[in-house]
């Protein structure tokens, strides 16, 4: 009878208060509890045996899964890294080596070819990087501003400086002889070679 | 090195565990096989009156769970990790297995609600508790259980598959008996289908029973 009651309490069979009162002897009575678990290894025997069926489709099942799963985000390139992708992409194509050379070299010519024009510290601008030569000069006190206006004009000279405290002016142009044409025009009343400077703004 | 030493792994977190399982497929199912082993007997020492294929059910929908959502923590590699890293057999006992068994737990419980009243046991394992109260605990994912004593757990499974052999040495009318009552077949279905009273069936019980313990108790001498 006792070992009815074993499968029945086992099997889920007995009511609310039988199995109270089961519970209550397998506490008192240590025979009891060693055939309970006893059944309990038992089907725990029953289970590994059944593990063994179907293991191989559930590894496959497993692996396929774990090829399937949701891969991590890759991590940012690199600002270096974006810069050669942005230069060379991949895939990149058989003519890129010969497109990027003819930049480069078209690059240089430009930049031999282009005049240079750089602010120097008084504000001047040159031309072509080179000097110009200079020449002071003391104006006649009846040249017009006009007259000076028309003939630095004609000649393609600039006053690049003065007075000074002589009341003498720096006149540059880009040649030489254009200079001495224009101090003649102007009938000046001494002049003098000054250092070459930077190019005055056409 | 000894070729018998297995395979270690230094493991911090989710995604490195799935990096080497797909990067070691041999890795990855001596976990998972260890694991279900694991999980599944420790299911049935818990859910007597439950079906074998119910439990395998809920460990591998437990598994694909933690693969698809991946939310067991950092804190559960790194806690008792091994100097050299994670052996499989040792991830699948570790806080790890603690925690597939608690989600297999979750999926056998829901299972049974769909279908019937399940016997709740409270031996040395038992929660006492309800059982979805295990789920509340999110920092307890350990494994409370004999089964993480090495020692208790390779002397239990050894008994396991001793008596596993013991069963099949049974005749063909007493296994067959058997194996319906262990795989949560009723008793008054089992005496139909065998065509027989249901106090027989009880005799055939208790007579494979006594059988396989005493098969066992020679085996293990």
């Amino acid at each position: 009878m006792s070992e009815d009651r074993v499968l029945s309490y086992l099997s889920g069979e007995l009511d609310d208060d039988a199995r109270r009162a089961f519970e209550a002897d397998m506490a008192r009575d240590p025979a009891l509890h060693a055939e309970v678990e006893e059944w309990r290894t038992l089907a725990q025997a029953r289970q590994l045996a059944h593990n063994e069926i179907g293991q191989a489709e559930r590894d496959s099942a497993f692996l396929r899964a774990l090829a399937e799963r949701p891969q991590p985000a890759p991590a940012a390139p690199s600002r270096a890294r974006r810069l050669w992708q942005w230069l060379w992409p991949t895939p990149a194509s058989p003519l890129m080596p010969l497109g990027w050379a003819l930049a480069i070299m078209l690059s240089v010519m430009v930049v031999q070819q282009a005049p240079l024009d750089v602010a120097a510290p008084d504000g001047v601008l040159t031309r072509g990087g080179g000097s110009c030569p200079r020449l002071v000069v003391d104006l006649p006190d009846a040249l017009t501003a006009k007259q000076l206006r028309n003939t630095l004009s004609q000649y393609d000279v600039s006053i690049v400086d003065g007075p000074d405290a002589d009341g003498r002016y720096v006149l540059s142009a880009a040649r030489e002889s254009s200079l001495q044409d224009a101090a003649h025009a102007l009938g000046v009343l001494s002049a003098t070679p000054g250092p070459a400077g930077v190019c005055p703004r056409p | 090195m000894n070729t018998l030493d297995p395979k270690r792994y230094v493991i911090n977190n989710v995604d490195a565990l799935l990096r080497i399982m797909h990067a070691d497929p041999r890795y990855a199912l001596e976990f998972r096989n260890k694991a279900e082993q694991h999980i599944t007997l420790k299911l049935r020492k818990k859910f007597f009156n439950t079906s074998p294929e119910g439990v395998v059910d809920a460990f591998n929908n437990a598994l694909m769970k933690f693969l698809q959502t991946r939310t067991f923590k950092d804190e559960g590699f790194q806690h008792g990790q091994p100097p050299g890293g994670w052996a499989a057999h040792e991830l699948a006992v570790s806080k790890l297995g603690g925690y597939l068994y608690r989600g297999s737990l979750h999926e056998l419980i829901q299972m049974h609600r769909r279908t019937r009243h399940e016997v709740r046991w409270t031996g040395p394992d038992g929660d006492g508790g309800p059982d979805d109260t295990a789920f509340d605990n999110a920092e307890d994912v350990g494994d409370p259980s004999p089964f993480a004593d090495p020692a208790h757990a390779y002397e239990h499974l050894s008994l396991v598959k001793r008596m596993r052999d013991c069963l099949n040495k049974l005749s063909d009318t007493l296994r067959a008996t058997m194996f319906l009552y262990l795989d949560e077949v009723p008793m008054e279905q089992i005496a139909k289908q065998q065509d027989l009273h249901v106090p027989t069936v009880k005799s055939r019980l208790h007579a494979a029973r006594k059988l396989v313990a005493e098969c066992t108790r020679k085996g293990m001498d």
